[in-house]
């Protein structure tokens, strides 16, 4: 340690005290994080090692596998009506994370931005519904959007329409639902990057002189992208393997990706096939979170030569 | 004139409450219908939650969903604790492909790693049944309280330890004494969550649980695909009620943490 | 901290105390019967008349589909004491050694099953199923929106003044038969350019939908849809909440479906399973059945008090000449194959 160590004057006797063993020190410590690394390997990687395996086998007439190496599989995923699907998955994903984006911004920035108290009652009133079962949402959300729903019902009596409006059963319905379903889990790391935000940086670009548009663009916007983009993970990747949303508020009429693996490893029990669709999700996936890893890096980087130039004695111009 | 961001604030102050106002209701507003929802349609306002207690199968899926959370919360959290305690002593950085392993669960799309246990419990010829669905929870609820403890870890001031060892105290009283307590909120929040996930997790129970031990998340699913019944309003607010008190119970944690 | 360890022994306790429930139920019955089955299968009546002679507790499981029960046994979901397969997958739950054989069955009530259910294609010597029920598939209309005679599946194929009032089964080889039905072919049809052609209809259809659903409380019954396809049992239990609606038996023909009752691998309780078997061929029993839930039924119940009127409801007994162009699903697993290529794509349009 560079400061504060104390010169040992020279008419001290030098004791040598035994080096005092912190807990953390414990050999035991060295072997504690065995049972977990077994746990993950067990039950993580081993299962989805094997569903690589099946990915490579062939199916047998009643749907049993049959240890053959098949890489047709691969080939069929790559069909033109299975990629059809594919390609309409990542566009659902791509709207309800561009969409929560645009919705939840200025909630996150307001939260952040806010009182001790005002912050933990949003904080709070977001996360309820964050932790309410997904499944109770949607089941809540069914019933407000049926024909015979109350959003319906309120547009009948007071005859505002003679028609029900569809609001579910249909692709409105499951682009509905899953803004709804998603929305907190794009507010929640928005916010959490937001409020660590140094909004004396915001201060002095007005003084010099930018305007509002300039402020948002140029400062708050790339200052707030490591949020954005973990934000944009965690509604991206379920989205895009999302199954049930469309089952029950889609009318079960349009097959995403997640429908389509349900379905071949449920109904059509074609193992195989299904463990090459799932092989190609978490490829997806993964790559969607390399991505966002290496982007959330490099602007926190950028965050952190900011906060690197900050000049302390600014702060004392500033009443 | 400084036009500092506080006076842009007083301009768009009500256009911010008013749009946070507005979202906060369309995100309650189907939690409320479905609330008054339960009340009626009975002879009496609790009607439908009578009958909900008082039919078998409900009750049996959410006995079966606080059994399955509880027994996911012990094995995740002392999993978890134990794991990151070896990997984060020190404040050191576990090596890269832990800390992958430990974001994998988090990363993967639920349906995957539901598929995957699925097929792995049948080729070790475990039974599905509540003991394949705790050890499915407990593999993706792990991943949370490792993080949990590691924000605290990082938060953790390595001179306390040594101060206690310097006054004498063995490596144990100090965990005891010194650093279990400093963890045991990180801990406590992990349980919750755990419990919480566990309680709330609908895909990969979909897939890993066995005959008579659905969890009520599955059987909402399944009666929404068979026939709404009114009992399951109710309890649907049951469990929006115990959700509500878990967010309170955590946030009254966050406020004790020094 | 005080806070938190009341919170945590609160929670002890309140698992403790849901776990001693179930302790105290289990001494009192101890035998237990798990059903899966479809929903609205079982009338309440005649599960209680098990339990009570037999001093054990039913627990009904449900499945949506026959593919459903299939992939959950395959799976390896140990631990159904009875289960009920349509006709068409008993030959891949033999090949995939998935149920027991039932041995030898003196039972004189096999003697009493009509002619159609007994010696079935799939299993003529009753070696591992016993028929439970039979029905038709067909078309439920809403008599209050619809004027004029409906006897032809062209009223949901060819009607686009219905658009959005019409759901199909979410069930891959009814809505495929039906449309190899109105095309003039065979319901086990297995050539793949007649099946193209049944693809070309589907997905022509596909606009007039509003779902595809087993679930006929939310669209039917409320008046939603004003034309479903539906199961010949489940449209005329459905009549007992609005009155409106009518079952109608296509006149180019549909499918029979014929339900059995078997004992999958790994069941706790076959014994008893077999007894619920032999219970339900009791014609008392299956008479019970007929009238709450509109099954056909496979034992001969003329002559009992009560059956006369259930005789002149042609939903429940359609009469030969009706049925002169319905068959029985085949179960080539080519077939089914290429029925769920079609249903795949039908869904991804």
């Amino acid at each position: 340690m560079p400061f504060g160590m104390p010169q040992t004057v020279s008419y001290m006797k030098k004791t040598t005290y035994p080096k005092p063993k912190l807990s953390l020190d414990w050999k035991a410590t060295k072997y504690t994080a065995l049972p977990g690394l077994i746990w993950f390997m067990f039950f993580l990687i081993i299962p989805l090692l094997i569903v690589l395996g099946f990915s490579f086998l062939k199916r047998g007439d009643f749907g049993t596998v049959l240890y053959e190496l098949d890489f047709s599989n691969y080939k069929r995923v790559l069909e033109p009506l299975y990629l059809k699907i594919v390609l309409r998955s990542l566009w659902l994903a791509v709207y309800t994370t561009g969409i929560c984006l645009l919705l939840a911004y200025p909630l996150a920035y307001h939260m952040a931005r806010t009182d001790i108290k005002t912050k933990q009652i949003l904080l709070a009133l977001i996360i309820i519904p964050f932790w309410i079962n997904f499944i109770i949402r949607i089941y809540a959300l069914k019933l407000v959007l049926g024909e015979s729903g109350i959003i319906n019902h309120l547009l009948l009596e007071l005859n505002i329409l003679q028609e029900p409006l569809q609001l579910t059963d249909n692709a409105l319905g499951v682009g509905i639902g899953m803004i709804y379903n998603y929305f907190p889990f794009m507010v929640l790391p928005l916010f959490v990057s937001l409020e660590k935000l140094d909004y004396t940086l915001l201060d002095a670009a007005y003084d010099l002189g930018a305007n509002k548009r300039q402020v948002i663009t140029k400062i708050l916007l790339p200052l707030s992208l490591p949020g954005m983009f973990t934000g944009c993970m965690f509604v991206f990747i379920p989205s895009f393997g999302e199954f049930v949303i469309p089952d029950l508020l889609g009318g079960s009429q349009t097959m995403f990706v997640g429908n389509l693996i349900t379905e071949t490893f449920l109904k059509t029990r074609d193992w195989p096939f299904g463990s090459a669709l799932s092989a190609l999700l978490v490829l997806m996936s993964m790559a969607a979170f390399m991505f966002v890893l290496h982007r959330v890096s490099a602007a926190t980087e950028n965050v952190q030569d900011i906060n690197a130039t900050k000049h302390p004695e600014r702060e004392h111009t500033y009443v | 004139m400084r036009q500092s961001t506080l006076s842009v604030n007083i301009h768009m102050f009500d256009l911010k409450k008013i749009y946070t106002a507005v979202i906060l209701l369309l995100l309650y507003f189907p939690l409320f219908a479905l609330a008054v929802l339960s009340f009626r349609g009975g002879p009496t306002p609790f009607y439908w939650y009578q009958k909900a207690f008082s039919q078998p199968q409900l009750m049996l899926v959410l006995k079966n969903s606080i059994i399955i959370a509880f027994w996911t919360m012990i094995f995740s959290t002392v999993l978890g604790t134990l794991t990151a305690i070896g990997l984060y002593k020190k404040n050191t950085k576990a090596p890269v492909w832990f800390e992958s392993l430990i974001h994998l669960p988090l990363v993967l799309p639920e349906i995957v790693m539901g598929l995957a246990l699925l097929i792995w419990f049948v080729f070790l010829n475990i039974t599905l049944g509540k003991l394949s669905v705790v050890l499915a929870h407990t593999t993706f609820s792990v991943s949370y309280v490792i993080l949990i403890l590691r924000a605290r870890f990082k938060n953790m001031d390595p001179l306390q330890e040594e101060a206690a060892a310097d006054l004498g105290a063995t490596p144990w009283k100090t965990f005891w004494y010194v650093t279990f307590p400093f963890l045991l909120p990180a801990i406590v929040s992990g349980a919750l969550l755990s419990f919480t996930l566990s309680f709330d997790d609908f895909l990969i129970t979909f897939f890993t649980a066995g005959v008579g031990s659905d969890t009520l998340p599955v059987q909402i699913y399944s009666m929404m695909r068979f026939g709404i019944t009114p009992e399951m309003n109710a309890i649907s607010v049951i469990v929006l009620l115990f959700t509500i008190i878990a967010v309170l119970m955590l946030f009254r944690l966050r406020s004790e943490k020094i | 901290m005080k806070n938190k360890i009341f919170c945590i022994s609160l929670l002890l306790l309140f698992c403790q105390c849901t776990k001693n429930q179930d302790s105290q139920n289990s001494p009192s019955k101890e035998k237990v019967l798990q059903l899966y089955c479809w929903t609205n299968y079982f009338s309440p009546q005649m599960i209680q008349a098990f339990e009570k002679k037999t001093n054990s507790k039913v627990i009904i499981n449900y499945f949506s589909s026959n593919e459903e029960l299939l992939a959950k046994l395959q799976a390896g979901a140990k631990g159904y004491d009875l289960i009920v397969p349509s006709g068409y997958l008993i030959r891949a739950l033999k090949t995939l050694n998935l149920i027991e054989p039932l041995g030898e069955l003196n039972w004189p009530e096999l003697k009493k099953l009509i002619p159609r259910a007994s010696k079935p294609d799939y299993d003529p010597l009753h070696e591992y199923t016993i028929p439970y029920a039979w029905g038709t598939t067909g078309i439920a209309i809403n008599r209050a929106k619809i004027k004029g005679k409906v006897d032809s599946w062209a009223w949901v194929f060819n009607h686009p003044e219905f658009k959005g009032k019409i759901t199909m089964l979410e069930d891959a080889p009814a809505v495929v038969g039906a449309a190899l039905k109105y095309l003039g072919y065979s319901y086990n049809e297995s050539r793949p350019e007649v099946f193209a052609k049944a693809k070309e209809l589907l997905i022509k259809q596909k606009p007039l939908l509003k779902a595809y659903t087993i679930e006929h409380d939310s669209f039917l019954v409320t008046g939603e849809v004003a034309l479903a396809h539906i199961y010949s049992g489940d449209s005329l239990q459905i009549r007992k909440k609005n009155p409106h609606i009518e079952y109608v038996l296509p006149k180019e023909g549909s499918e029979i479906y014929m339900d059995n009752l078997a004992i999958p691998k790994g069941a706790a309780s076959p014994d008893l399973a077999k007894e619920f078997i032999r219970f339900t061929l009791d014609t008392k029993m299956a008479l019970l059945q007929t009238q709450h839930l509109f099954f056909s039924p496979v034992v001969d119940i003329r002559g009992l008090p009560g059956a006369e009127e259930l005789f002149s409801n042609p939903g429940i007994f359609p009469s030969d000449y009706v049925l002169k162009n319905f068959e029985m699903a085949s179960d080539d697993p080519k077939r089914i194959d290429l029925i769920q290529k079609i249903w795949i794509e039908l869904k991804s349009i």
